[in-house]
């Protein structure tokens, strides 16, 4: 069994996907081989494609933009429907959103299931993760505890569906961490990048004409 | 002002009043999720290929209509292309909206999104993602939608009167 687990963060590193994934991994252990790729914004679909034509699954992680999967991934599927290269196989996805409710991930995760219905693949399940933002500031906590519980529970689930290449209910999760302190959180972030970059708290407001 | 965001290339519409029309009449990069136009310049794409400044244009609208081919209950990937680039309309900061976490607005206009999806085998589940994804969208941008409308073909929406 060969799952294709593909990185499908715009970024070419450093991504709440990667940190995701690696907990997924976790739990896909040693249970199936894993052809592990990068579908960043730079990357040539035909690289790609040769990279993951072999595997009997593919499971695509990627961050939630504007509602939706980004426009890279949506032209990667597009190339892969208009050049009819890939059937048959079993589809995952996890969308991560930086809103606090995994829910908001739903039309995005529906738009890879209709890809698979159009292209002859089977939708085999998704995760919609809420609270993306917060990954990073988890790294230490170990995988299934802390406010990553809940999370990790629903990784550990479609971690076991792709390893037995079945299907499982999409499932939408949030953070075991209360809301406001997240957008607390989320709010303290901003402020410091833009700081970081030399500009005021107020600059992230900024209306240009 | 009414903005125009299509897949079509050469679009033929009938259009009233001052508008914009952004369609792929130039090759668009896509987002690289550094969000240096929340971060290092606030309201503004920096990637300089003709569509960084779409956040700024959605500020001065009044209407925005998406006209796109449905693409597994999406936009295409070029009008998606343009929203990912466009994120600037929007602060990075939340807002607790209707029980849910959405983005705080960085203008204080109000968009009417009214969406035409066209293709020609588009199911009744693709159609209800895409209503959804419209109406997520206008949560995001402040908003309000107006009438989400599909056609069997891009032939369909030739000359149509917006």
């Amino acid at each position: 069994m060969k799952i294709a687990i593909i990185n499908a963060s715009p970024k070419t590193r450093n991504s709440n996907s990667e940190l995701i994934l690696s907990d997924l991994k976790h739990y896909l252990n040693d249970q199936c081989e894993i052809i592990d790729t990068k579908l960043s914004y730079n990357c040539a679909f035909n690289r790609v494609y040769n990279e993951v034509k072999d595997a009997d699954s593919w499971l695509f992680a990627y961050p939630l933009y504007v509602d939706n999967m980004p426009s890279h991934l949506l032209k990667f599927l597009e190339w892969l429907s208009d050049n009819k290269l890939s059937t048959k196989r079993n589809i995952y996805a996890i969308c991560n959103c930086g809103f606090y409710e995994g829910v908001q991930a739903e039309c995005a995760i529906n738009v890879v299931k209709f890809w698979c219905n159009k292209t002859g693949n089977v939708f085999s399940g998704g995760v919609g993760v809420g609270g993306g933002e917060a990954f990073d500031a988890l790294k230490s906590v170990p995988v299934g505890y802390g406010p990553k519980t809940s999370i990790d529970k629903a990784l550990g689930t479609i971690a076991q569906a792709i390893a037995t290449k079945s299907t499982t209910s999409s499932k939408f999760v949030n953070l075991d961490y209360p809301r406001f302190l997240y957008k607390i959180g989320a709010t303290g972030r901003w402020h410091k990048l833009i700081r970081k970059n030399g500009g005021k708290v107020k600059d992230l407001g900024r209306q240009l004409t | 002002m009414k903005l125009i965001i299509t897949d079509i290339k050469n679009p033929n519409f009938n259009i009233s009043g001052e508008h914009q029309i952004i369609s792929p009449q130039r090759d668009i990069k896509p987002c690289i999720g550094c969000f240096a136009c929340w971060t290092k310049t606030p309201g503004e794409c920096i990637i300089r290929d003709g569509y960084n400044k779409t956040g700024i244009t959605m500020g001065k609208c009044d209407e925005l209509i998406i006209i796109s081919e449905c693409r597994y209950g999406s936009v295409s990937s070029f009008v998606k292309n343009v929203q990912d680039r466009a994120i600037s309309y929007i602060h990075p900061c939340f807002v607790i909206k209707k029980g849910e976490m959405h983005h705080k607005r960085r203008y204080f206009n109000t968009l009417k999104l009214t969406a035409y999806f066209y293709g020609n085998d588009i199911t009744e589940e693709e159609k209800e993602n895409a209503r959804n994804l419209m109406q997520s969208n206008v949560d995001n941008y402040n908003g309000e939608l107006g009438k989400v409308y599909f056609y069997n073909s891009k032939e369909d929406l030739e000359g149509i009167a917006l």
